[in-house]
């Protein structure tokens, strides 16, 4: 594993403990550094609002030279996220910029949330219905809201972990 | 990930582009068309088997390179052989050559000073000079700092003097062809530039253009597209804002198309502070997409 990888979620990790943004959490996977799973909660005074929704971040040993790929384990419906979880970010893509931690890309895909770019649609059904049935888009979105209530960490296929001690990841 | 996140505006649909192959005649391509050739270039395997930075190769190979090609680049060329430029020192075409080059340049520019240990404070100095301006725009400390670590290391080897291995244009190169430090430097350049085109907004905002569509962009939006992010060409703007920063001299030698508007035989383009002769400016080597550095050999001192 690249030493400077590592270093550098090491760091994420303590900043993201030490100073999180509001309505996100996320931690490494406590067998690989190299795996995140987080959480982001929909941003008040949004269709979002109240939802919790997992996802899970995967770098390589190019990070942060490369963005990890980061992927919706909750279902979602919104215009820039494909079927599979996948999303479309301008900064994990042809953005990316080293200086983007784990907190800077969380909280950009938080915002992505109340701020589609229905120019690139992933999810055409959404971007359809979010400039020409604003009502129904956000029916829509509440049904993926009140999922992420249910959805069980025990089927994700990544384990999910909680606030694992910083001291348990330097150590 | 198969996912394209920008819808590229295509560009002027009035005129086609002409289908280049391996029939058309290379000494009529355009400088557009060069640029558009070498856009796809970036990301080939071909390029990511080149060293970041390559040790100098004469000027004559880059020459051997244009003998079939445009008269008017083989006449520059000569121009510049015959005042004394004489090796050319490569960066990789992976949209990070000119801040690579930079570094090259920065380096051995205080390694072939008369007093390469004055010189080296001198830079360290800038360097820190170009810091509170970080700050201001809310860099992340910690981050900024780490990305700057190997350039401030390089530069205190210099300061220091002695018989330090880095000391050496082999040792400059060794440091350039590492990828952690040569992308760390990188970085901390492009954060550099963008810190001091986002703190001199009202000088820059009437040159802040989109390269594919034209049209102007924010300060923020700019700095956010086309400096901060890795393999973003330098343009302009940001080869300027990176000379004032650190105050200094850049001059660039346009290996293009363009008509003479100089006495010499090459056309210049300079940026900063001091870019004659004897301010000893930064000379890079611009063909259509693409910086690498040109200088003159020096011999070792003995």
């Amino acid at each position: 594993m690249s030493t400077a990888a590592k270093r550098r979620l090491i760091r994420d990790f303590k900043r993201l403990a030490s100073d999180p943004p509001i309505g996100i959490s996320g931690s490494p996977n406590p067998d690989n550094i190299m795996i995140w799973n987080a959480v982001i909660f929909g941003p008040p005074d949004t269709p979002f609002e109240d939802g919790s929704f997992r996802l899970t971040l995967t770098f390589s040993d190019s990070y942060p030279n490369k963005p990890p790929t980061v992927r919706f384990v909750s279902k979602m419906f919104h215009p820039n996220i494909y079927a599979n979880g996948e999303l479309c970010l301008d900064i994990l893509q042809n953005r990316w910029s080293p200086t983007y931690d784990v907190a800077a890309i969380l909280t950009s895909v938080q915002s992505l949330l109340n701020d589609p770019n229905p120019a690139s649609p992933a999810n055409v059904d959404a971007a359809q219905l979010f400039k020409e049935n604003l009502k129904e888009y956000e029916r829509r979105v509440k049904q993926t809201v009140e999922q992420s209530w249910l959805d069980n960490p025990d089927e994700i296929e990544i384990e999910h972990s909680t606030n694992v001690p910083v001291q348990a990841v330097t150590a | 990930m198969s996912t394209q996140t920008e819808t590229r505006p295509s560009p002027g649909t009035d005129v086609q582009p002409r289908v280049i192959d391996e029939n058309t005649d290379l000494s009529t391509l355009t400088d557009q068309e060069i640029m558009r050739l070498m856009e796809g270039m970036d990301h080939q395997q071909e390029q990511l088997d080149k060293p970041l930075i390559s040790t100098p190769v004469p000027l004559s190979v880059i020459r051997q390179e244009y003998e079939k090609g445009s008269s008017m680049i083989l006449k520059k060329l000569d121009w510049l052989a015959q005042n004394g430029w004489d090796q050319v020192w490569r960066a990789r075409g992976d949209g990070d050559c000119f801040y690579r080059s930079f570094t090259l340049a920065y380096l051995v520019r205080i390694l072939h000073s008369s007093d390469p240990q004055l010189e080296a404070n001198i830079a360290y100095e800038a360097i820190q000079r170009a810091l509170p301006a970080m700050e201001e725009v809310n860099f992340q400390k910690d981050l900024y700092e780490e990305f700057l670590d190997p350039l401030l290391v390089l530069i205190r080897s210099f300061a220091e003097g002695g018989d330090d291995s880095t000391s050496t244009e082999y040792g400059i190169v060794q440091a350039l062809q590492d990828p952690e430090r040569s992308n760390c430097i990188v970085v901390a350049l492009r954060l550099i530039t963008s810190s001091y085109i986002r703190t001199h907004s009202e000088l820059f905002s009437p040159f802040l253009l989109s390269p594919t569509t034209f049209l102007p962009l924010s300060t923020d939006e700019f700095c956010k597209s086309e400096v901060e992010p890795c393999g973003k060409e330098a343009d302009h703007a940001q080869i300027m804002a990176l000379a004032e920063s650190l105050n200094i001299g850049i001059r660039i030698a346009y290996l293009d198309k363009s008509d003479l508007s100089t006495s010499d035989a090459i056309n210049w383009v300079e940026f900063g502070k001091d870019t004659t002769e004897q301010g000893r400016p930064l000379t890079l080597l611009y063909r259509p997409g693409h910086y690498d550095v040109v200088t003159k050999d020096v011999l070792p001192q003995i």
